[in-house]
């Protein structure tokens, strides 16, 4: 199941996203968790430490290659997660994606 | 980075154990680009007021626009059953299902001051469990939680609790 959250700043999404994961990771569910929010503090709502919000490694348009219909990853999202996922209480998954305003990345 | 969102949640495994949760950009710009498309499903979070709501339905026409399968309301910080019945209403008004409705809970900003997961700051405090109970039922594909303030014990006794959630109108308590 996928599934987007979506709402207006403030409405409590990240909140309930996050807090959905962790249910669902303790209901025994494989979770991974995606942060696509252009202020993206999914990370903390899910539980990783404040101190690691500096450092968390985001995903960049560099993962993506020219497919035949459009763009795809360059490598298989288990590869990717290995690589660029930040593991949350619960055993949840977190990928956060690049946003063009953090600079060197987009 | 809308292309990058894309192709993960393409990718993203779906399995029956398996869940991707997608957290989205605030402005609904994004889902016009097709950042959901590959989602079997749209939650549109919203609180009780108008404003809020009627981003909540514009996310909800884009969800189907796209052509997700489910996309639902959920009504978040609810504080009582006048607020409720204000997201009932609209929600019936655009023929919109309502997934879900998380009571207000000063233990969610607290978690937020405290810079942790309400799972870990408040674990059993209301709108958690609401939540949780939410999350289950929407992961097994049911309708939707039972649309009501009351906690799960409290439907369990009214002997409506314990059955997977019914698909949802609006007119049921």
């Amino acid at each position: 199941m996928k599934l987007a959250v979506a709402g207006k700043g403030g409405s409590g999404k990240t909140s309930i996203s996050g807090t959905m994961c962790r249910m669902l990771a303790r209901d025994g569910y494989k979770v991974l968790a995606i942060d696509g929010d252009s202020n993206p503090n999914l990370a903390l709502t899910l539980g990783v430490p404040a101190e690691r919000m500096n450092d968390l490694p985001v995903l960049t348009r560099d993962l993506l290659e020219r497919g035949d219909d459009g763009p795809k990853l360059a490598k298989s999202l288990e590869e990717i997660c290995r690589t660029h996922s930040l593991q949350a209480p619960d055993g949840v998954n977190l990928l956060v994606m690049a946003h063009p305003q953090h600079a060197g990345t987009g | 980075m809308h292309a990058t969102v894309r192709s993960v949640i393409e990718a993203a495994a779906n399995q029956d154990d398996e869940i991707c949760i997608l957290d989205t950009e605030a402005s609904p710009e994004h889902l016009s680009r097709g950042t959901a498309q590959y989602a079997d499903a749209m939650l549109c979070i919203v609180e009780p007021y108008y404003k809020s709501l009627e981003t909540g339905r514009r996310m909800a026409v884009l969800g189907r626009d796209l052509g997700l399968e489910r996309v639902a309301l959920v009504a978040n910080k609810v504080r009582d059953e006048r607020e409720l019945e204000a997201v009932r209403k609209f929600a019936e008004t655009y023929d919109l299902e309502i997934a879900g409705i998380i009571p207000f809970d000063e233990q969610m900003p607290g978690a937020e001051r405290a810079e942790a997961s309400p799972v870990d700051f408040a674990p059993d405090t209301k709108a958690v469990v609401a939540i949780g109970a939410m999350a289950r039922s929407v992961a097994e594909g049911n309708g939707g939680a039972p649309v009501s303030l009351a906690p799960p014990e409290a439907a369990d006794a009214a002997g409506n609790g314990g059955a997977p959630a019914q698909p949802l109108s609006v007119e049921e308590a």
